[in-house]
């Protein structure tokens, strides 16, 4: 396993990902420090907790003074869409051992998520180069965020700018999905839900809802077509 | 809050993490996934691909900008269109950061 932490494929997937980690877990751990937490603290919640929107909500309540019970609850509705990728990546590790499971899906997020997807449908890629990109990919936002808790105030980084290297690593790998009319039509119809249910769902619920929706949709039509 | 009470707060944050996470393999590793399940999931990724872009793109804030002026916008229709072109997932990256950066501070 250790092997494949060094392979260049996986060193070369992950890249993009680290790119955009760097400056937003360094952000992550600015704010941290900021609410009072402390390095280790920081370490500990990216360890445990490892979810880039989940924790700067979560900071932000600590510092605005909120209850444990409100913070856990907003975490869980926030990090529910891991579900959704944790289901849709076990079709490709079918077969695998509980304890393999046990440590992927603690490196499953938005990110780590669509990189292993794209690669497993290309073909090269495997559980053990998976499980090596979500480690690496995970330590990657560890250490960032318990440097910025240290450094935050000395250093400023123009976080827009590197941050938009996540939306558009996601723009890439959503064209990768574009492999017939309906994928990009469902793609679409998903993305419009999810604006519209943005103005009622907070916590990242609209991400969930628009995706069940458009997906129960897409296999519907499909289903149509195919009893024509 | 103490530190203790932080200790406990990301300890539970943790469990709720953890969970939505976990439990999904171990109700389908086991079993054949039926037919329906595996064509649904077949529409997950691009559902929640366009889900995130969309809302990366489009939502500021508390409020949705539509307007030219969304430099995110913008830059995405450009990483959009390389990416079709090339399939590169590099190149998609790096015309996005330069193309932000300019729109964001020269333009």
């Amino acid at each position: 396993m250790l092997r494949n932490l060094y392979s260049r494929e996986v060193l070369k997937a992950v890249l993009p990902i680290c790119v955009g980690y760097i400056p937003l877990g360094f952000a992550c751990g600015v704010l941290a420090q900021k609410v009072g937490v402390s390095v280790w603290e920081t370490g500990m919640m990216s360890v445990l907790v490892f979810a880039g929107s989940g924790q700067f909500i979560a900071l932000s309540m600590i510092g605005g003074g909120a209850s444990i019970s409100s913070i856990v609850l907003t975490t869980f509705i926030v990090n529910l869409r891991h579900t959704l990728y944790s289901s849709t990546l076990t079709s490709y590790l079918m077969g695998q051992s509980k304890k393999y499971f046990s440590f992927f899906t603690q490196g499953i997020v938005d990110e780590t998520f669509a990189v292993n997807l794209s690669e497993f449908s290309t073909g090269e890629w495997d559980a053990n180069r998976a499980l090596a990109l979500n480690i690496l990919a995970h330590g990657c936002w560890v250490l960032s965020t318990m440097l910025g808790n240290v450094v935050g105030n000395v250093l400023t980084v123009d976080i827009a700018v590197v941050g938009y290297t996540l939306t558009a690593m996601f723009i890439g790998l959503w064209t990768f999905h574009f492999e017939n009319n309906l994928k990009i039509i469902i793609g679409l119809v998903s993305g419009a839900l999810a604006l519209f249910l943005s103005s009622f769902l907070t916590h990242k619920l609209h991400i969930v809802v628009a995706t069940i929706i458009a997906a129960t949709l897409g296999c519907m039509i499909e289903g149509g077509k195919k009893d024509d | 809050m103490t530190s203790m009470e932080v200790v406990y707060c990301i300890l539970g944050m943790f469990v709720v993490s953890y969970i939505p996470r976990v439990v999904p393999p171990f109700l389908l590793a086991k079993t054949t996934l039926s037919p329906i399940v595996e064509r649904w999931l077949k529409y997950v990724p691009t559902s929640v691909f366009g889900a995130l872009v969309f809302s990366e793109i489009f939502i500021d804030g508390n409020k949705l900008n539509f307007s030219l002026g969304n430099i995110n916008l913008i830059t995405s229709l450009i990483v959009l269109a390389v990416s079709l072109k090339t399939k590169s997932l590099g190149k998609s990256i790096v015309t996005g950061m330069v193309v932000f950066w300019l729109l964001k501070n020269v333009v």
